[in-house]
């Protein structure tokens, strides 16, 4: 029986449905820019909640937090004042490859996440639960709630998580949820349904929670986080909370032994889940089945605040009943008398096949409704709070009839995120690698600020005074690498004498001091300290982060230039639009699988229609040749 | 071009033949074989037939019949081109071609362009650029090595010597990118050692490949080999004893060949241009001049150059400046008139060694046979005309095979100087890029794909 509608009095620019981490960086953005944006939650007290392991950022992760940063978003810095472990991945790795991680005390990121919405000029926060969406034609308009109150907008945001028609396994159990002891939302799909969006399934997992006083620390490993403390923010965030460690141990033969007799009540082996999970994300059942060899794998221990008893083991990922969980847990060192606080499950849910979007995350085929996060097909916060920010972004520009914000693959891992969901789609559970970009040693952490201050200046999210930063930051740099360039070193007798002394190659001819900077052993650390640099550059000038900078550009310059040239071509096609309604059945030379993909995925540029699996470099010479004689056709017909 | 037409062509040779076939393709190839073709047994319609059957019946128009014909079925996907193909084998009088053909373009189907089945082979994805480049070479061969190179290439050689390659390149590629995006996990991926192997195994295999251009050229299009030596030392007597015909003129005065002429020939199945040149000598006459100059852009061209030298008389000044002047890796020394030979005339000093030399009398045909094997062994670069080789045969794979290489060489000297994963990413990347120009792509999503199938990632 439905409720009588009642119109809310109040209109909005924009509404947000959920208030997960997708949500939250969709809503922050949108009302910074300005437009009036209501942000509807089932319940206030889950806003920016970690469903999964208490942690922010990880290797390609972290691109994603200092990305966001660097925009004006507001991940980085929730990190930052909540986090109670912080290292940097792959340290001893070159800049490219480096990725900050912290453990995050997942109730102070929620109250500190929380604060900020509420306190948020031009947001709303609203605790009511979406039941249908509300359209004119194939356009969004607004939503219904639960109690029969319909909200009206201009553009919808959709970042729902897992809710969509939810279901948690346990065993033989199935309990339809969005998160353990939350409800799932149904009309949202019905809605999307009927107006025709091809949806998916997905297949996500959880460990179990256990209490902290019943484990034996003792039996396990200890890792702390680095010091000095390593943070997200570019901008003036600091590090609050008291740091504490991780703890690692071990899974062993008789954990494999007791999973091995207990797969047949696995909630995955049993063949209740049709969801497909991801192969990177796999539960502790599936590595003992798919890697029977390995003796043992390795638990993270990991801690979900200061003031509380649950502790995350992260690698242990489940869907085997509560009491099976218990007993291979117990076989763990450090695990024998460990208490559950909550046991693990997996849960499926409903997707929306991301190739239907267009770059600002807009449905190519519903006006003004966007979508961003799991609904998206991707996993994990980063990859969400990124297409948050974006559609968040694009949501208030079209309100505004501003022209769309869309970040290119060799700009940001964001680019390379949003382009990879709608041009290639995906099959399971999206996650951001750095092998995922062809532009690896450009789109680093370091250098995140750099790339995308700018461009969220202008937009209107990122304040004056960061961005000003950041350009006194790249004309230092400008100055001490054009400093270093115009210092000639002759090879004196005294040059050679240091760099013998030093272990590297004597000078034969003079060169300037970047060049010796290039040599793969010297770091500018290494140069400053030469007696024959020291006068000529005032490096007090120069802070170290400055240094740092000049020296990775110069370490990875050669590389970059031959890889730009290589990639050039493929860039150009990014440059060849491809009009929206293009009747590619009538293009002459392409075949018919082909032809299928291109009217699936209805590519905006020939870049993109050149990632799609199944076109062939062959097709896209036959669609280059017939755009050009296209456009020489109506460049006839005008003259 | 346009793919969804059905197409239709004389596929055999103009001119008159005992058999000729008519080769049609696409979606309306079936309907439009079964509109004019009466079978003789008991079958109905084409549409209904067993695919990859021959048919027996006539073909005939509204009034009358107009040849006896077996018609080939391949229905898609398993034909040439993918689609749905008919043969229609029928005499091979030019009459009766023209106007099967005719009637089947009434049918409303289209005369295909030249090359155009291959072309939708290679659309449709049945083969790939190496063997599309096969079925010209095939169809354009000269000789039987030619045949051999082409079919090879045809049967997908070269695309498995490159995948090959490219398979370890891709291994290695995978656990860089393994070791920077999964540290985190309890695997170890790469092994220095490992990586160096893989890498070096990879460069000599291509280096092999890239060795066997010169080859694949040779086998492809033929040995060019130019006749080169000071006048009257029996150059054209030479071209014309090879040829076993009198194609050039001889006589004993010095000069009488004027401009270069080419011939074919063929030696043990290796198509051979043999280009005989006017004689070599510094002269003020014009004509005589511009013949030398000739002469020179001949030699220059040339895959081989025969060097002809005068048994009878001891080196002139002019043949000294041409022996110092030649390649010796690309040149034969050819002493003809051996028959005027004498015992107590000089032999050819120690530091003509490194030449390959060869006595021949091109008046009495001796020595012959000798010279085509050497001809042939040159040719050949020293190798055997293996049948079931792997040969890069055009400039367009050789380029990309060198690209590869280049980055390859990089890879490598990067392993040593211990620079980043990274980097060597870089590195690894356009290698496979080239060879994928000339097999197919590789994506990030195959790099991720083998990790995944190889190690237990994921916490």
């Amino acid at each position: 029986m439905t409720k009588p509608a009642i119109a809310y009095a109040t209109k909005y620019d924009v509404i947000i449905i959920g208030a997960g981490h997708a949500g939250c960086e969709a809503a922050l953005a949108a009302a910074r820019l300005g437009v009036k944006t209501l942000m509807l939650t089932m319940s206030a007290d889950t806003i920016a909640q970690m469903s999964c392991n208490p942690a922010i950022g990880g290797l390609a992760k972290g691109h994603l937090v200092k990305e966001i940063d660097a925009l004006g978003g507001e991940m980085g810095k929730a990190a930052d004042a909540t986090g109670i472990q912080f290292r940097i991945l792959n340290r001893s790795k070159g800049a490219a490859a480096r990725g900050s991680r912290c453990q995050s005390d997942m109730y102070e990121y929620h109250k500190y996440m929380r604060r900020v919405v509420e306190n948020q000029q031009n947001l709303t926060v609203h605790a009511s639960t979406v039941e249908q969406l509300l359209f004119n034609g194939a356009k969004a308009v607004g939503v219904r709630a639960a109690d029969g109150v319909e909200f009206y907008s201009k553009t919808i945001v959709i970042t729902t998580g897992t809710f969509l028609n939810g279901l948690i396994h346990r065993g033989t159990e199935r309990i339809e949820a969005g998160r353990v002891g939350e409800p799932p939302s149904k009309g949202i799909t019905l809605s999307l349904a009927q107006q025709h969006l091809r949806m998916g399934r997905l297949k996500t997992g959880t460990p179990a929670r256990l209490n902290s006083q019943t484990i034996d620390w003792e039996k396990t490993e200890t890792q702390w986080g680095d010091q000095p403390l390593p943070k997200f923010s570019f901008w003036d965030s600091e590090i609050l909370l008291r740091q504490v460690p991780c703890h690692v141990t071990y899974t062993n033969e008789k954990t494999h032994q007791v999973i091995q007799q207990n797969l047949h009540r696995s909630a995955m082996y049993s063949g209740a889940i049709t969801g497909v999970g991801a192969r990177y994300c796999p539960s502790i059942e599936d590595k003992i089945v798919k890697f029977a060899d390995k003796d043992r794998h390795q638990i993270f221990l990991e801690p979900t605040g200061l003031e509380s008893l649950k502790i995350y083991p992260n690698g242990l990922s489940t869907s085997l009943p509560a009491d099976v969980q218990l007993a291979f847990l117990q076989t763990i060192p450090g695990l024998e008398e460990v208490e559950i606080i909550q046991p693990g499950y997996a849960i499926e849910y409903d997707f929306v096949l991301p190739n239907q979007l267009k770059p600002n995350l807009e449905s190519k085929d519903v006006e003004s409704l966007f979508m961003a996060g799991q609904i998206n097909g991707t996993s994990g916060y980063e990859e969400a709070s990124a297409q948050g920010i974006i559609a968040g972004i694009n949501a208030a520009l079209k309100v505004k009839q501003e022209a769309p914000f869309i970040l290119k693959r060799n700009e940001a891992y964001i680019g390379v995120l949003i382009d990879d969901l709608i041009s290639k789609g995906t099959n399971e559970p999206y996650r951001m690698f750095t092998s995922r970009s062809e532009y690896r040693l450009l789109l680093r952490e370091d250098n995140a600020d750099q790339r995308l201050s700018e461009k969220g200046y202008q937009v209107g999210l990122l304040a004056k005074e960061y961005y000003e930063h950041v350009q006194k930051k790249q004309k230092q740099i400008f100055q001490l690498t054009t400093d270093l360039k115009n210092l000639k070193i002759t090879p004196t007798a005294a040059v050679n004498e240091e760099l013998e002394a030093y272990g590297e190659a004597k000078l034969k001819t003079g060169i300037d001091a970047l060049t010796l900077l290039k040599r793969p052993q010297l770091g500018i650390n290494n140069i400053q300290g030469f007696q024959f640099m020291k006068e000529k550059i005032n490096w007090t000038d120069y802070p170290r982060i400055i240094q740092e900078q000049v020296e990775i550009h110069t370490k990875y310059e050669g590389y970059i230039v031959r890889q730009q040239q290589e990639l050039k071509p493929f860039d150009q096609l990014e440059r060849i639009q491809l009009p929206e309604h293009l009747h590619y059945e009538h293009i002459p030379g392409l075949s018919r699988e082909v032809i299928q993909k291109l009217q699936e995925y209805r590519p905006v540029n020939l870049g993109q229609a050149s990632r799609i699996s199944g076109i062939t470099p062959a097709a896209i010479s036959v669609l280059n040749i017939y755009l050009k004689n296209m456009k020489k056709h109506s460049e006839a017909k005008v003259s | 071009m346009n793919l969804s037409d059905t197409i239709v062509a004389i596929a055999t040779a103009p001119g008159t033949a005992g058999i000729g076939v008519i080769r049609i393709s696409g979606k309306g190839a079936i309907a439009a074989a079964n509109s004019i073709f009466h079978a003789s047994g008991i079958l109905v319609s084409l549409a209904e037939a067993k695919s990859h059957h021959l048919y027996h019946g006539w073909i005939q128009d509204e009034e009358q019949t107009i040849d006896e014909v077996l018609i080939v079925l391949m229905k898609a996907p398993h034909s040439y081109t993918t689609e749905d193909v008919i043969e229609i084998q029928c005499h091979g009088s030019p009459v009766v071609l023209q106007t099967i053909l005719e009637l089947l373009l009434a049918q409303g189907i289209r005369l295909a362009e030249p090359g155009e089945f291959t072309q939708r082979a290679f659309f449709y994805g049945r083969l790939d650029l190496t063997q599309v480049e096969a079925v010209s070479d095939l169809i354009h061969a000269r000789a039987k090595l030619g045949v051999f190179a082409a079919v090879n290439q045809l049967k997908g050689q070269l695309y498995r010597a490159i995948e090959a390659v490219k398979e370890q390149v891709f291994h290695v590629a995978s656990l860089l990118e393994a070791s920077i995006d999964f540290s985190e996990e309890d695997e170890t991926f790469t092994e220095h050692d490992e990586c160096i192997r893989c890498l070096t195994q990879a460069r000599v295999d291509l280096e092999s490949l890239l060795a066997s251009a010169g080859q694949g050229k040779i086998m492809r299009s033929g040995l060019g080999v130019a006749l080169i030596g000071r006048p009257n030392v029996g150059k054209s007597s030479l071209l014309n004893a090879l040829l076993q015909e009198a194609r050039a003129i001889v006589t004993d005065i010095p000069g009488t060949t004027r401009d270069v002429i080419e011939e074919s020939m063929q030696i043990k199945g290796m198509a051979i241009r043999l280009m005989d040149t006017a004689g070599i000598r510094h002269t003020d006459h014009l004509v005589e001049n511009e013949g030398v100059q000739r002469s020179r852009n001949a030699w220059k061209t040339a895959d081989l150059v025969l060097l002809v030298l005068d048994s009878a008389s001891p080196f002139t000044p002019q043949d000294e400046e041409l022996i110092e002047e030649m390649d010796s890796e690309k040149t034969i020394m050819v002493f003809n008139k051996k028959d005027l030979l004498t015992a107590h005339q000089e032999l050819p000093c120690s530091q003509l060694k490194q030449f390959q030399s060869v006595y021949v009398s091109a008046k009495y045909k001796e020595g012959l046979e000798q010279l085509k094997e050497v001809l042939f062994d040159k040719g050949m670069h020293g190798h055997a005309a293996l049948e079931e080789q792997a040969l890069i045969t055009n400039l367009r794979q050789q380029d990309a095979a060198k690209k590869a290489l280049t980055a390859l060489q990089n890879a490598l000297e990067g392993l040593e100087s211990r620079v980043g994963e990274e980097c060597l990413a870089v590195d690894l990347g356009s290698c496979l890029r080239a060879l994928g120009d000339i097999v197919g792509k590789t994506t990030a999503d195959d790099l991720l794909n083998k990790i995944f199938s190889e190690f237990c990632i994921g916490k």
